[in-house]
């Protein structure tokens, strides 16, 4: 390298420009926030997203959970319900019936009592319904211990109705077929 | 970023004019190199090499474009070259826009050996690989530049 190459290259800053035209930057800039903007859109429209999935997701959720029958049981236990054995006695009554058939002509005597049994149910649902979204409150604890003892009681009269029928059938016979009392 | 950039600008601006010769392709290609070296810098491991690494992008770019022009001729080695007559310090009576100005009248391919090599520090076996061409080629190319320089500055001492 001679002494012109070697002034030429100390002296590089030299044959710089004096300043590069503001467009230039301004161009960058704009580009850049451009991208910003890109990725702050990206994101309003992921976080819209996640809403909407969320809300699917909880619709989804709410329906699954409102077709489905309320666990009874751990409801009751949750709250001390379950010490008078209720569901116990329901269910030996329940299993009695289940068992006993009476004739086919005297079954319609029966759907007033097995609607009101259906009517019942329903008023429990609601009652446990009640307790799985505002928590227990007493008065809704006096309403099932209610329930139980009317439903037992209304099982008891749908059991002596099936034994009085049955008596007076095998007492004079109508010749009916027997059918089952679905309960 | 407007630091980085304040801090770079210039010497990427005349980086690339020198090889472009061409002030409105360099403003474009000075533009995306920044932008890019803004979008990839997490890329960066050394913040002390942003520099080099801006300059490589800059100087790709720019042969890039030369040699996308149509004018842009295939490099051939230049022979008998006269051995330069070494005057005591003649240059140092020339402005610097002078001498800018003479590189820049400089041909294509003359020029971008001629900055490549002296003014970037590249190797001529570095720049044979980036401008196609052989190194002896590159070393004549060089040669006749600083020829023409020495001619072309000359002159302008007498006018």
């Amino acid at each position: 390298m001679n002494d012109f190459e070697k002034y030429i290259l100390e002296n590089k800053r030299q044959l710089e420009p004096k300043k590069v035209d503001p467009k230039v930057w301004l161009a960058v800039e704009n580009e850049i926030l451009k991208g910003k903007n890109k990725r702050f859109q990206y994101l309003i429209k992921a976080l819209i997203l996640g809403i909407i999935l969320s809300f699917v997701a909880y619709f989804f959720y709410s329906n699954i959970h409102q077709n489905q029958p309320l666990d009874e049981e751990r409801i009751l236990a949750q709250y001390d319900l379950t010490q008078y054995n209720f569901t116990q006695q329901v269910n030996i009554k329940k299993q009695q019936l289940a068992k006993a058939s009476v004739p086919q002509d005297k079954i319609e005597d029966f759907q007033i009592l097995l609607q009101q049994l259906e009517f019942m149910d329903g008023q429990f649902q609601d009652y446990l319904q009640y307790i799985e979204e505002n928590g227990y409150q007493e008065f809704i604890g006096d309403q099932i211990l209610n329930f139980y003892k009317s439903k037992i009681e209304l099982l008891d009269k749908i059991q002596k109705e099936v034994e009085k029928i049955n008596y007076y059938e095998n007492l004079q016979p109508s010749n009916s077929d027997k059918v089952e009392i679905q309960i | 970023m407007q630091t980085i950039y304040e801090m770079f600008s210039k010497e990427m601006m005349a980086t690339s004019q020198r090889i472009t010769n061409h002030r409105s392709d360099s403003e474009d290609i000075l533009q995306e190199a920044f932008l890019t070296s803004f979008q990839k810098i997490s890329l960066l491991k050394e913040d002390q090499k942003y520099g080099s690494w801006l300059k490589r992008i800059v100087i790709n770019s720019s042969l890039k474009l030369i040699k996308s022009r149509k004018n842009f001729n295939s490099l051939n080695e230049v022979e008998h070259l006269e051995s330069e007559v070494i005057d005591q310090k003649w240059y140092e009576e020339i402005s610097f826009e002078v001498i800018q100005e003479a590189i820049h009248q400089l041909p294509d391919g003359a020029r971008a050996v001629f900055s490549l090599y002296l003014l970037e520090g590249y190797k001529h076996k570095e720049i044979a690989e980036v401008l196609d061409i052989s190194v002896s080629t590159s070393k004549s190319q060089y040669r006749y530049a600083i020829k023409l320089l020495r001619e072309k500055l000359s002159h302008s001492l007498y006018e």
